[in-house]
C-alpha cells in the first residue's frame, strides 16, 4: 500500500497506527523535554518572586524530565536529552532549595522563640 | 517498517503566527512544516511528488509593522522631547522632575519600538508562501520575508524537480510464454 513515497505492507501499516508509530502518520508531538527544561529553569531564574511555586514546578520538571524519556521528540530535531538533564536537574534544585528553606526558617531563632 | 525514518534538513526562513513558530525542513521525499507551540508540535506534509507548484506573493504585512512601530517609535521620541523641552520652561523643581520622570517612562517603549522599526526594515519585504497539490491550495506558514523565499525556492525547486522526473525507461517485459514444441 502506497504511503506518501513508501509502499508498505497492510500488516506494516496497521502495526504503524498504533505503538511506535510510522512517521509519516504522526501530525503532533508534545514534547517533554522542552517541557522539563522551561519547568526547571524559568523559576529559579524567578524564583524569588514565585518560592511557594517551586514545589510544584520542581516535581513537575523531574516528572516530565523522566516520564518522557523514552518518549519520542521532535520529528524533524530528535530526542533532545539536553534538555530533559538540564531541566532535571534544575527540578532537584528547586526542590532541594525549597527544603533548605523550610528547615532554615523552623530552625531560625525567631521560629524556636514564637513556638517555644 | 520497509524504510528507515527520514533524515530532516531545515529549510530557509520561519513564520510566526496563531499556530506559533513555523519552519519547514525537507526529507528525502517530502516537505515538513512544523509549527511549534510552547511544548507542542504540529506537523504537515507535502510530498515532493504531488506539488503541482510554489507560489511567493508579496505582502504588505512589513508595511503595517513599520508604521505601528514607527507610530510608537517616533511619536514616543517626540514625545520625550515636548516633555524634556518643556521642562526646561518650568521655574519650579518638582514639576520639571515630574515631566522628566514621565519622559523616563516613555523612553524604553520608545527605543524597543525604534529597535524593532529598524529590525522590520532590515529584513526586507514580507511575502506569503502556498503549494499547490492535487488536494488543494495550501498556505505555508513560512518563510514570510522574500529573501528567505528565495533561497527557500533555491533549495526546494531541484528537489521537486528531481522527484517529478519521468521514472527511466522500462524494457518491455520478456514473453515468457511457452514455445509449442
Amino acid at each position: 500500500m502506497p504511503l506518501g513515497t513508501r509502499h508498505l505492507c497492510p500488516t506494516c501499516l496497521s502495526s504503524g497506527l498504533t505503538g511506535d508509530k510510522l512517521q509519516e502518520l504522526v501530525i503532533g508531538r508534545f514534547l517533554w523535554a522542552d517541557t522539563a527544561l522551561l519547568l526547571g529553569t524559568v523559576p529559579l531564574v524567578v524564583g524569588i518572586f514565585i518560592w511557594p511555586v517551586l514545589i510544584i514546578s520542581g516535581v513537575a520538571a523531574i516528572f516530565c524530565a523522566l516520564f518522557g524519556w523514552k518518549k519520542p521528540g521532535s520529528l524533524p530535531g530528535g530526542q533532545r536529552r539536553w534538555a530533559a538533564v538540564i531541566g532535571l536537574v534544575g527540578g532537584l534544585l528547586q526542590v532541594v532549595s525549597w527544603f533548605v528553606v523550610i528547615f532554615l526558617l523552623t530552625n531560625s531563632v525567631a521560629f524556636q522563640r514564637a513556638f517555644r | 517498517m520497509s524504510a528507515p525514518d527520514p533524515i530532516y534538513r531545515k529549510l530557509p526562513g520561519r513564520g510566526l503566527g496563531w499556530a506559533g513558530i513555523s519552519r519547514l525542513w525537507i526529507a528525502e521525499d517530502h516537505l515538513l512544516e512544523v509549527s511549534s507551540l510552547l511544548f507542542h508540535e504540529r506537523y504537515r506534509r507535502f510530498f515532493l511528488p504531488d506539488i503541482a507548484a510554489l507560489i511567493v506573493r508579496r505582502t504588505k504585512v512589513r508595511l503595517y509593522w513599520n508604521l505601528v512601530h514607527g507610530f510608537f517609535g517616533i511619536g514616543g521620541a517626540l514625545a520625550i522631547g515636548g516633555l524634556v523641552y518643556g521642562a526646561t520652561f518650568l521655574p519650579e523643581e518638582e514639576p520639571r522632575m515630574v515631566l522628566y520622570v514621565f519622559a523616563g517612562m516613555i523612553a524604553p517603549f520608545a527605543v524597543v519600538a525604534l529597535i524593532l522599526l529598524i529590525i522590520n526594515w532590515l529584513l526586507g519585504p514580507t511575502c506569503r508562501c502556498h503549494i499547490q497539490t492535487a488536494a488543494g491550495w495550501h498556505p505555508l506558514a513560512a518563510p514570510t520575508r522574500v529573501r528567505s523565499a528565495r533561497r527557500f525556492l533555491a533549495q526546494l525547486a531541484p528537489r521537486i524537480e528531481a522527484a517529478q522526473l519521468p521514472p527511466a525507461a522500462v524494457p518491455p517485459p520478456l514473453a515468457t510464454a511457452e514455445m509449442p514444441r
